[in-house]
């Protein structure tokens, strides 16, 4: 009898996460065996008839593919250009805001609203403000006499990147921001107290205190950040579409295509396999710093 | 800990705290910027937009959003949304707090294993996933209902919230179970009565980010909704898109009806949403 | 305790499963053909409403339930729906699409309906080539809805300010006349090229037709090569890109502009040319834009001589799909969408040439100096449909576009760039021959 109230309660762990993972299990599982099933085949929505077990063919195609290079290096600048340009603004919005200022709360409110717009919508109202012929940031830009012609921001490989990077940032970083400001409201005030008394100097307090105590944050949002930026597809596909050439495709974008206006099936499987794994990667960093700090 | 840190304002001459709230105010006007732009260019006629996008409106057009709620049956998918927010939203939240629970606070074999698989979900595309889970919605029979919509919107809204969760569970202090347990509380007592109330900032937090992701779906309804009685908002709002133009001014009014419920949502919750974000990264 | 966490389960499930039966619950009603309709504009909307009122009326034993998908996420939800078996009866279909679709073998074959049909001779088919536009290896799976011919369309308040008194003859006189319309430092443009995109294609097609002596009328020479991948082909890219390059008379615009925003920069009087169907004057009539067309310019284009006339002719067309339950009446709907009373109301609504050549005699449209250019390419037969073949939209949305990007960037020479693009066509043939 007691062996078995042994057993009952050695089960209780798994009582708890039955729900989560029987949901996760009965939606996720199928598709992804389904990538990985068709990673190994040579099919395409245009032949139904056709399916072809090609091994590891696939997967040898994405070394030989130069837009798969071009795809690596894009996601790369994308992801973490994105994430450390947020991590930088987030802390620095933080650290401002969380000085007693009347109407803070009130800034910090306002702060999200570039969050709480959809995506797509924002990449929408950002091309109006981008465009050549119509946009404000050639109207303000030639006002301030900075260029003399308009420039198009996404016609050129290089600002095209760049204002992409930054819409993003645009749109991440008051959540960094938040996220900063939670750490840094848990920082207990006896800490700063006591340097103080210490003679520290502001800017010392802020870099051997504040920053040390904010680091494990600073991980986890920098690889949670990572994670959303690399999966986010609405931005550089409504303002770009991975152009011009594929200078800024990356492999969402890429695999997306593959799907969709290909219509293949085995190619885009391989590349979701090779993001995931990508993605996988980061979450086991994410794992290791999360372990780091609690145990 | 209601002392926080802060610099005290008066310790600082007025040029300092001045530039201070100069950068805070175009900091802020940047970041809504585009919300304000919206809500202008919803007043104004298609023609206005074009040939002055960033003016303020000549005239302001309300007629825009009776005529854009009428043409994109805006009660209806107002409806359908709030069903399917909802209705996904408080099974993400319930699922990934009892999910969450086992992961931040007790041992068991298999854990680290679990956890990778429950975070997984997160990494996924739905772009990159899309057939297949077609395919699997319609083996289920859920192609064109609400719950086609619901149960991919829970898998995909779990492993985020189970993230912050669990990073939350961790920071309260295992005493206190120690002492709830000595009074006879079972696990799911404990859960229920003392982690679950504690957690309330997490628990926002994780409520506004799932309302705002499902409240904002696109793909997934695109492939799974085709009748207008099921339609929900950013489906609805398509109607204003035609292949050689889009009818920009419903579109903005009906965009901006859209997001009004998230703001609300955002403003009721948002003390709790900044608290509820530590991530488990901090240890008092 | 654990007893409750089990009540609780128990109770979610029950929850749920009660909630599912109500969310599942979908009304069905006897004879209802599902319809996917493109169209989705107000105007539009309103003559199909009006059309499917009068087919309702004749046949009160069928009722037509359309749904509307605007063209962008269109393709993406009739490929899920396709591998879901979840197309509706009968659809609009686009013309990128249309080889891809029928490779993906979800039409149902025409040829049976036809036959017995009192207006299958009044139906618009290519002059010179029935073929391509919609048969599938040798069968009739879909039926042309609306015509039109690629034309030159320009702002004529825009032209007489520039004191151009008529529009451009020769590709000569189109840059010319381009280069005095430009104004850059306004940001004003002779012509929206819309170089970028997909459908930046289809009039550089047209040039290399006009002076290719190698095509057999568009992509494909007889024997089946792509027929722009040789030197005329290049000097045409050369001419395209030098257009924006080199003589400067056009915006480089976004990579993701469409012809969307080709319009948007002709309604806002951005750009004082371009080339669309006729179709495409929409949205410049209503932003009160005085509009002029011409057929598109022809002559010699570096020293390289026009062979013949050329027009493409857009491509939208209707089908049923095989996965119906409902085809004789889905038949019945398509055959009334193509009578020509409902031709006169859907042609002139989305201003369009007819597809129903007896809709064509309607004073509506013979009247209508925006329809000219379509008329002088129909009767004098150099009016072509663009071409078909599995994959061709992938050519048309990804390869096509990086090819003319790159071009248009510099990064590869035209020749390099068309030899890109004809390769993977290549490709695409060889794999649907597999």
């Amino acid at each position: 009898m007691r062996s078995l109230n042994k057993i009952a309660k050695n089960l209780i762990p798994y009582f708890f996460l039955l729900p989560a993972l029987g949901i996760l299990v009965g939606i996720n599982l199928f598709p992804i065996i389904w990538n990985v099933y068709f990673s190994f085949f040579d099919a395409s929505l245009l032949r139904p008839t056709h399916k072809i077990f090609v091994g590891f063919n696939n997967y040898l195609e994405m070394i030989k593919d130069p837009v798969i290079r071009l795809c690596l290096r894009n996601t790369l600048i994308w992801t973490f250009g994105s994430a450390s340009l947020q991590l930088l603004i987030g802390l620095t919005l933080a650290l401002v805001l969380n000085q007693r200022l009347p109407g803070r709360g009130f800034l910090r409110g306002m702060a999200l609203f570039s969050w709480i717009i959809p995506a797509a919508m924002a990449a929408i109202m950002w091309g109006w403000l981008l465009h050549g012929e119509l946009g404000l940031i050639n109207d303000v830009l030639m006002k301030l006499g900075l260029i003399h012609t308009r420039y198009v921001w996404l016609g050129d490989p290089v600002t095209a990147m760049i204002s992409l990077i930054i819409v993003n940032v645009w749109r991440l970083s008051p959540l960094f921001m938040i996220v900063f400001l939670a750490a840094l409201q848990s920082i207990p005030p006896v800490l700063y107290e006591a340097a103080k008394i210490d003679g520290a100097s502001t800017w010392h307090s802020f870099r051997y205190l504040t920053l040390p105590l904010l680091k494990p944050t600073m991980g986890l949002i920098f690889v949670l950040g990572s994670i959303w930026t690399c999966n986010s597809i609405d931005i550089i596909y409504i303002l770009t579409g991975g152009g011009p050439g594929n200078e800024t495709q990356i492999f969402a974008t890429y695999a997306y295509n593959q799907a969709f206006k290909s219509l293949r099936l085995g190619y885009p499987g391989a590349i979701s396999i090779l993001m995931i794994a990508f993605l996988t990667l980061l979450a086991v960093i994410y794992l290791i710093l999360v372990k780091e700090e609690i145990k | 800990m209601i002392q926080k840190f802060s610099f005290s304002i008066q310790n600082r001459n007025n040029i300092t705290s001045l530039s201070i709230y100069l950068f805070l105010i175009v900091f802020t006007v940047i970041l809504i910027y585009p919300f304000i732009w919206m809500a202008l260019s919803s007043l104004k006629s298609s023609r206005e937009i074009f040939l002055s996008p960033f003016s303020f409106p000549k005239k302001l057009r309300i007629s825009n959003y009776f005529e854009a709620w009428k043409r994109c049956s805006f009660g209806v998918a107002l409806r359908n949304s709030v069903l399917v927010s909802a209705g996904s939203v408080l099974p993400i939240v319930f699922f990934s707090s009892l999910a969450a629970y086992p992961i931040a606070r007790m041992k068991f074999s298999g854990r680290v294993f679990i956890l990778i698989f429950l975070i997984i979900g997160h990494m996924i595309p739905l772009q990159v996933v899309m057939i297949p889970l077609a395919i699997e919605l319609k083996n289920l029979h859920l192609m064109n209902t609400l719950l086609g919509l619901i149960l991919p919107l829970i898998a995909k809204g779990i492993p985020l919230t189970l993230i912050v969760l669990v990073g939350f569970f961790q920071d309260i202090p295992l005493e206190i179970e120690d002492a709830a347990k000595i009074d006879g509380c079972s696990e799911f007592g404990i859960f229920w009565k003392i982690i679950l109330p504690l957690s309330k900032p997490a628990l926002s937090a994780t409520l506004i980010f799932q309302i705002m992701f499902t409240w904002n779906e696109f793909l997934l309804p695109l492939v799974v909704i085709r009748r207008r009685a099921v339609m929900t908002i950013p489906l609805a709002v398509q109607a204003f898109t035609g292949q050689d133009f889009v009818e920009w001014e419903y579109r903005f009014a009906a965009l901006t009806l859209a997001i009004i419920p998230i703001v609300v949502a955002y403003f009721l919750f948002q003390r709790q949403f900044v608290r509820g974000l530590t991530f488990g990264a901090l240890k008092e | 305790m654990r007893k409750k966490l089990i009540y609780f389960l128990m109770s979610m499930i029950v929850v749920l499963s009660m909630s599912s039966s109500l969310l599942l619950a979908e009304a069905k009603s006897p004879v209802t053909v599902t319809f996917w309709s493109m169209r989705t504009a107000e105007h539009e909307r309103k003559a199909l409403l009006k059309m499917i009122k009068m087919f309702e009326k004749e046949n009160p034993g069928i009722k037509v339930s359309p749904t509307w998908v605007p063209w962008a996420p269109a393709i993406d939800k009739t490929i899920a729906a396709a591998t879901t078996g979840t197309l509706p009866d009968s659809s609009i279909i686009g013309g990128d699409y249309f080889g891809d679709f029928a490779a993906m073998g979800i039409f149902e074959i025409l040829d049976s309906y036809i036959a017995n049909w009192d207006q299958k001779d009044n139906i618009y088919v290519d002059p010179l080539e029935p073929g391509p536009g919609n048969w599938y290896k040798g069968h009739v799976v879909c039926l042309p809805l609306e015509v039109g011919t690629m034309e030159l369309v320009y702002n004529k308040k825009m032209f007489k300010e520039a004191g151009i008194l008529s529009p451009p003859k020769t590709w000569n006189e189109f840059i010319v006349d381009a280069a005095k319309l430009t104004n850059p430092e306004k940001g004003v443009y002779g012509w929206g090229q819309a170089g970028w995109t997909s459908q930046g294609y289809l009039p550089w097609l047209c040039i290399v037709a006009q002076h290719n002596p190698f095509s057999a009328h568009h992509t494909f020479t007889p024997t089946g090569d792509i027929a722009f991948d040789n030197p005329i082909g290049y000097k045409m890219m050369e001419f395209w890109v030098d257009a924006y390059a080199k003589f400067k008379v056009t915006s480089r615009s976004m990579p993701v502009d469409g012809m969307r925003e080709m319009f948007l920069a002709f309604s806002t009087q951005k750009s004082a040319m371009m080339f669309t169907e006729p179709r495409g004057t929409g949205s410049a009539l209503a932003a009160g834009v005085s509009i002029g067309t011409a057929p598109l310019p022809g002559g010699p284009v570096y020293g390289i001589s026009q062979v013949r006339k050329f027009s493409t002719n857009g491509n939208v067309s209707i089908g049923i799909f095989n996965t119906s339950k409902h085809k004789k009446e889905a038949w019945k709907w398509v055959s009334f969408m193509l009578s020509p009373k409902a031709q006169v109301i859907w042609a002139s609504a989305i201003a369009s040439f007819p597809a129903n050549l007896v809709a064509a005699q309607d004073p509506v449209f013979k009247n209508n100096p925006l329809l000219a250019p379509s008329y002088d390419a129909i009767k004098n037969r150099y009016l072509f449909k663009i071409p078909h073949y599995p994959g061709a939209a992938d050519v048309g949305y990804v390869h096509a576009k990086v090819a003319m990007q790159n071009a248009l960037l510099g990064k590869w020479t035209p020749e390099e760039a068309v030899k890109y693009w004809a390769n993977e066509i290549r490709k695409k043939m060889k794999q649907a021959s597999k």
